[in-house]
């Protein structure tokens, strides 16, 4: 990818000077805001004068007139630039005249969009078909299935086997006594367990051992048949539908609007990604980190087994949280370019996309907690990402 | 008795900063032994200004109490005050900035 300009860029750092009669100025207005909550002895509370308050809250009017004098400055000298961090203070060397200080900060970088119909992206279409309705059901089986305890036959694929397992080291010592459940699947299950356990039955004993000399021994105490329901109109109501054909309708409408939406996301992303890669720029950590907060939230974190795990699962959740940042800073840009403008009628619209069912109590009590803004400004990147869509050049790929 | 001995700090509350700037009288506290001619001379030595007149009196024990158990134990020291006025036109330029 090519060198980010600078402009383009969400980190700026900037060295600036600060004389003695400028910060002074600053004291000046701290200590006179000092003097109005502070108690010094020999006077009644907001008497004391600012000289006196100067002289003894020395050290923290000067950090904080330090603090206002450079934020000032830093505005001065980018007047253009929206900031959007503290500015982080990274030296900070006294001379002769006052100070001179090297801050960091960030902004929001210029976003630039290219002629949108010089865009080609690709639309992936998802068929439902009725092996993926089939499929649906059959995992909603499998979470109403009942486990049946067998004796009379041997280990069959799909069961469920209860063993008490004993580990020993390369030395015959016990090393570890544990019950174990084990899902006698082919394709999740040790390919060695698999075949050692086939056809076995319960009070058999099977043994595993390691190249290192170390052994597994399971002793199989209960072997379990999963029962799956009837596929019928039972079936079917325990889920809330009236009979099985309605079941396999609603459930294909569901996959249908569920297949779309993904497609429409995945053509947005697809769009934005073609943008960037156009014009990149720099994404702001402060908003990568909210947004990674926000997804911490949402998604369903799982067990880690290791260190490894945790981090490449942390480095796939940042690396989204990142796309999400690049989607709405591009959106927001288009939007202003563009001047989209947004009616209460179109964040109706939006919250009826989003699955509201009243959108008009939504409205009353996002302005009422006033948060209507944050509405408005979501239905714009929404529009955005619609005007986006339809200005591009599609090609369909159906999937 | 040393000029530095006599005069032992200034005073600054809101009412010693008031009589200074509508009485151009200065507040410190004193050395218990020093008299107002004492005073009179180490002001007019140590500032470098004329002295109209010089007030004292000594400051009382207060009671000090425990903050939490509020219960008393003993007394502060009491101490020597002076109120020393200049002649009309003199100030104290050390202690005009605070």
């Amino acid at each position: 990818m090519a060198a980010i300009p600078e402009e383009r860029k969400a980190i700026r750092e900037a060295r600036i000077e600060i004389s003695k009669a400028e910060l002074e100025k600053y004291e000046d207005r701290i200590a006179k805001r000092y003097a109005r909550r502070v108690r010094i002895p020999g006077f009644r509370p907001g008497k004391a004068p600012a000289s006196i308050v100067k002289q003894r809250y020395r050290d923290e009017i000067l950090g904080e007139a330090l603090k206002d004098a450079i934020k000032d400055r830093v505005k001065e000298t980018f007047p253009e630039a929206e900031i959007i961090s503290e500015i982080r203070i990274k030296s900070i060397d006294q001379t002769d005249k006052g100070y001179e200080v090297l801050v960091e900060f960030e902004v929001v970088p210029k976003i630039e969009i290219p002629d949108l119909t010089s865009i080609e992206a690709k639309k992936k279409i998802y068929k439902i078909s009725d092996i993926d309705v089939a499929n649906y059901i059959e995992e909603l089986r499998k979470k109403l299935a009942e486990y049946v305890e067998v004796k009379d036959r041997g280990i069959q694929e799909g069961d469920i086997v209860i063993a008490d397992m004993e580990e020993y080291d390369k030395d015959g010592k016990l090393v570890d006594s544990s019950p174990v459940r084990i899902e006698y699947k082919k394709d999740e299950l040790d390919e060695r367990l698999y075949d050692l356990l086939e056809g076995k039955k319960v009070g058999d004993t099977v043994e595993l051992t390691f190249d290192d000399g170390s052994k597994q021994v399971f002793k199989i105490t209960k072997v379990l048949e999963e029962k799956l329901p009837e596929l019928d109109d039972h079936f079917a109501q325990l889920h809330g539908y009236t009979s099985l054909k309605e079941m396999q309708e609603q459930i294909r409408k569901q996959l249908e609007e569920d297949a779309r939406r993904r497609s429409e996301e995945e053509f947005e992303m697809e769009i934005i990604n073609r943008i960037y890669e156009m014009y990149p720029f720099e994404t702001p950590p402060t908003f990568v980190e909210n947004a990674y907060r926000n997804l911490l939230q949402q998604v369903q974190i799982p067990q880690f087994e290791s260190e490894e795990e945790k981090e490449n699962f942390q480095k796939q959740l940042i690396a989204y949280a990142q796309q999400l940042v690049a989607r709405e800073l591009i959106l927001d840009a288009l939007a202003k370019e563009r001047n989209i403008e947004v009616s209460e009628e179109d964040v109706r619209e939006y919250l009826k996309f989003i699955g509201e069912k009243n959108p008009d109590a939504y409205i009353k009590q996002a302005k009422k907690r006033k948060q209507y803004d944050r509405l408005v400004y979501l239905t714009r990147l929404k529009k955005a990402a619609d005007y986006l869509k339809s200005t591009v050049k599609v090609e369909m790929v159906v999937e | 008795m040393r000029l530095h001995d006599v005069i032992k700090r200034p005073i600054l509350t809101e009412k010693a900063l008031r009589l200074r700037d509508e009485q151009r009288t200065y507040v410190f506290e004193v050395d218990l032994k020093a008299t107002k001619v004492d005073i009179k001379r180490a002001v007019e030595k140590l500032f470098g200004v004329k002295v109209e007149k010089v007030r004292t009196l000594i400051v009382k024990p207060k009671p000090r109490r425990n903050i939490r158990s509020r219960r008393h134990i003993g007394y502060t020291r009491h101490w020597k005050k002076a109120y020393v006025k200049l002649r009309e036109g003199e100030k104290i330029e050390q202690l005009e900035g605070v």
